[in-house]
């Protein structure tokens, strides 16, 4: 990969990258540090990786530092969303994208990882197959799992888009 | 595959977005028709698809651009290209070694010569006599310079170079030695004739000087040293030719040749190489043998 192709991966994968982030971490600062993280160790093996898998490759290394060096601090983490929780409680709207947000809280990583590849990247099984390193069924029964209970989760906090009720 | 309670979840999510195939579909569906509970599960499911907020930009993206480093080409990353420097690299090599003719390797050599002989002079400290007197029968009767003799009495004579006398050239002494008379070079050479006192001090010097030089030389040109000849045992001693050029200012080389005599050591020692030396020598040494 060239220093050219790696300016194009930046115009193309920043954002998507930076959604998928979001969704991991649930909050936008983590989200910009595994960005920027991402792309770093993407420039420190420029001439190791080729362009065709630089996306999986972000996805890859985004969701491994977060699992590496965000679980360090989950604990603190944890601490700060129940104070920002205790506070968001008393406001009169939410927003329908917090609620997601909110929702996604209760998947662990790996439910996390593997739904949003799939709902906001569009990846195939197979590509999360190869991504995650996990076998056919695993990925369909985890994913059915989160599926599952992100829709009892959204009930739960009454949000009427998935209301099937 | 039948499918159970165990691993219904795999086929749900296909059923969900519509890719079983036509059987597996028929099957799955026999088996919610089965378990209701599961059904019940199902419903709402397909409708369960989280979808990105195109709204959400990244916003530190110019701090994500990098700039490719100028200044340096990496030649290491092509074989050609290294292959390409190291001819770049000898080529410039040679160019510069062959413009300047004092950098050939006979220039060199011959510089070494001069600078070796130039060391080797006689010390200034002491001169010579102005008529060397006639110590040595060899320089009178023209004899050609470094070649070695025999006196009357079979004593082996120290030929002394004329142009050694002078100080002005490099010296060659052949010191033969036979017999064990005459191992040291130092000893001295006999006088052929009634001296005079005054010719007494002058030989003395002289022949002190002589000695001097001969360790001289012995320590610094070993190779003027070589022993001159072995007689054989059943060999009548013969004239031997012993001749060594030495080193002149003029000469880049050393000419050193030793006749051996016997009539296989026709030839010279420079034509009896390592490859031939048993088909010729051996056969002789064991032939002497037996007939002693």
């Amino acid at each position: 990969m060239t220093p050219t192709e790696y300016n194009k991966c930046v115009d193309e994968h920043a954002d998507l990258l930076f959604r998928y982030c979001v969704g991991l971490t649930g909050n936008q600062a983590d989200a910009d540090d595994l960005v920027q993280t991402a792309f770093r160790k993407l420039w420190e093996n420029i001439h190791d990786l080729d362009v065709k898998v630089a996306k999986s490759w972000l996805f890859r290394t985004a969701y491994r530092s977060m699992i590496d060096e965000y679980r360090k601090v989950k604990r603190e983490r944890e601490y700060r969303n129940m104070q920002v929780e205790n506070t968001t409680e008393f406001q009169s709207s939410f927003e329908e994208r917090d609620l997601v947000c909110k929702a996604l809280e209760i998947l662990t990583e790996e439910q996390k990882n593997l739904i949003l590849l799939r709902d906001y990247e569009g990846y195939s099984y197979q590509e999360l197959c190869d991504i995650t390193g996990m076998s056919m069924p695993v990925v369909k029964t985890t994913l059915f799992r989160c599926r599952k209970k992100l829709r009892e989760k959204l009930l739960e906090m009454n949000y009427t888009k998935y209301n099937v009720e | 595959m039948k499918i159970t309670i165990e691993n219904y979840e795999a086929y749900a999510l296909d059923y969900l977005e519509g890719s079983l195939g036509h059987q597996e579909e028929q099957d799955f569906q026999k088996f919610l028709e089965d378990h209701p509970e599961i059904h019940a599960e199902l419903v709402g499911l397909d409708q369960m698809i989280l979808t990105p907020d195109p709204h959400l930009k990244y916003p530190n993206k110019k701090s994500l651009y990098r700039k490719q480093k100028r200044g340096i080409i990496p030649l290491w990353n092509s074989p050609w290209m290294v292959a390409a420097s190291i001819a770049l690299i000898l080529a410039i090599t040679a160019v510069l070694f062959f413009k300047n003719p004092a950098t050939t390797p006979t220039d060199l050599l011959s510089e070494y010569h001069s600078s070796s002989l130039e060391d080797n002079k006689l010390p200034a400290t002491k001169p010579m006599p102005a008529e060397l007197p006639e110590t040595n029968v060899m320089a009178q009767q023209g004899n050609v310079p470094g070649q070695a003799e025999h006196t009357d009495d079979g004593s082996p004579a120290l030929t002394l170079d004329p142009q050694l006398r002078n100080g002005t050239t490099p010296r060659t002494i052949v010191a033969p030695l036979t017999d064990g008379k005459t191992s040291d070079l130092a000893q001295k050479a006999p006088i052929s004739h009634q001296s005079t006192p005054q010719e007494e001090d002058l030989n003395t010097d002289t022949e002190d000087f002589i000695a001097s030089e001969a360790m001289d030389i012995r320590m610094m040109e070993p190779l003027a040293m070589l022993p001159v000849s072995i007689q054989p045992l059943h060999v009548p001693a013969s004239p031997i030719t012993f001749q060594t050029l030495g080193q002149n200012v003029e000469e880049e080389s050393i000419q050193f040749e030793i006749h051996i005599p016997g009539k296989f050591l026709s030839e010279t020692w420079t034509d009896v190489s390592l490859a031939n030396i048993k088909s010729k020598l051996l056969p002789e040494f064991l032939y002497t043998r037996n007939n002693n």
